[in-house]
């Protein structure tokens, strides 16, 4: 029965190819909201049964027990196995607690950091402007007011009026739909389980996609978007070699640019339910009466454990 | 006119002015950053979104042969610009949370890229 718990561990492993497939059929902000969810649920789901885990080994220790009020040891399964499965989730806890704040701390620091730098500096209308000649720009998420749009004079630079217009929308959309909170919910789930990790890129692509697309509705063309997009892109590397590059050309076919400027020249997806979709509700559902059940049958133990 | 770009929330006319003007590289006159903007605006809009621009302070202008020539105002040689850089990319561990435009390109990549762009579709 302990194995209820360990189900929605390993759960997470279905959900990167489903992610993949509906980043690319469905519309952006549909496959955006169901895979964050996923992403986040499945961590909640992780989370819960790790610490469920925890109390074979916490009730082995005598305090602990006292504690409780257990007159008899908790029967969770064969002691020896239920032991040592109890002391690895104590270890993924302590290892995903540590990664959780110190990334954590490290992200807010960097933001904090981001923000104080563009803080002495004008803006209209959101925008500021950086004297540098490397094309860049970044949707610099607000931590308490609105969001700042960030580009380089290289970057507009780069482009003529018309993608510059589209560039600025692209911008204003991850703002006005807050993307950063759904990357945030995304990287927190990544970082307590490593098939959830796998998930992010996933989530980063469909808020391009989805921003790309507003774009596409408010300059009124979707080849200007993909124009933009695609000389940006060529343009900030041609700006010389950029730290991390590397990493992203990792085992991938293409990378997200071309992707984004592909989908830009083709169609659009508009389907907003797909059976992929389902299939990620179903795999959430499953993690959920798993790990539901796992602890109700925890809890029972417990009770007995009592004497009740 | 076009309504609908007069329509537009204020604050984006006034950042696609500026953005015009940082394009641009050199002081511009009024007629000049009407033309580099892509929304059809009437003369009389484009003087006063620079002269809002200047009362906030993030351009400057100078006299110039008929009327003024405008310039956005740099902060000191790209010092934010740098600062900002060496704090993002720290060991190539990249903030996820802070949407970039695009991202370099591998250079398969970029041929893609090119064939895409060059192509006009597939």
């Amino acid at each position: 029965m302990i194995a209820l718990l360990l189900v929605p561990l390993v759960l997470p492993w279905i959900l990167p190819p489903l992610a993949r497939r509906a980043a690319a059929r469905v519309r952006p902000e549909a496959a955006l909201w169901t895979v964050t969810a996923a992403a986040g649920l499945l961590a909640v789901a992780v989370v819960a049964c790790l610490g469920a885990l925890l109390l074979p080994l916490a009730l082995a220790i005598a305090p602990l027990a006292a504690l409780l009020h257990l007159i008899r040891p908790l029967q969770a399964g064969p002691e020896p196995v239920a032991l040592g499965i109890s002391a690895l989730s104590a270890g993924f806890v302590a290892v995903t607690g540590a990664t959780v704040v110190r990334r954590g701390l490290s992200e807010a620091k960097r933001l904090r950091g981001a923000h104080g730098d563009v803080a002495h500096l004008p803006h209209v209308g959101g925008l500021c402007v950086l004297e540098d000649s490397r094309p860049d720009a970044y949707a610099l998420p607000g931590l308490t007011g609105p969001g700042r749009i960030v580009v380089t004079s290289g970057m507009l630079r780069s482009l003529d009026p018309h993608e510059r217009e589209a560039l600025l929308a692209h911008e204003r959309a991850h703002l006005a739909a807050r993307h950063h909170l759904f990357l945030a919910v995304a990287q927190l789930a990544g970082w307590c389980h490593p098939a959830l990790a796998a998930v992010v890129p996933q989530v980063q692509f469909a808020a391009e996609r989805a921003a790309d697309e507003s774009a596409a509705r408010a300059t009124g063309s979707r080849t200007l978007t993909a124009r933009a997009v695609g000389r940006a892109a060529l343009a900030a590397t041609r700006g010389g070699p950029r730290p991390g590059g590397s990493v992203l050309a990792a085992g991938a076919v293409t990378g997200p640019v071309p992707a984004r400027v592909k989908a830009l020249l083709g169609h659009a997806p508009v389907r907003w339910v797909a059976p992929v979709l389902l299939a990620v509700a179903l795999l959430c559902t499953t993690a959920g009466a798993s790990a539901l059940s796992g602890a109700v049958w925890l809890h029972r133990g417990v009770e007995t454990a009592q004497g009740e | 006119m076009d309504s609908a770009s007069e329509r537009r929330p204020a604050g984006e006319l006034e950042s696609s002015v500026l953005a015009a003007l940082w394009a641009a590289g050199q002081p511009q006159s009024a007629a000049q950053v009407r033309a580099a903007i892509p929304q059809p605006l009437a003369r009389t809009t484009v003087a006063t979104l620079l002269a809002r621009l200047h009362e906030k302070g993030v351009i400057d202008r100078s006299p110039g042969g008929r009327g003024f020539l405008y310039f956005p105002l740099e902060d000191a040689h790209g010092l934010t610009a740098r600062r900002m850089h060496r704090e993002l990319d720290q060991d190539g561990d990249r903030s996820v949370v802070l949407a970039r435009f695009v991202e370099g390109l591998s250079s398969d990549d970029e041929a893609e890229l090119r064939r895409l762009l060059e192509g006009g579709g597939q």
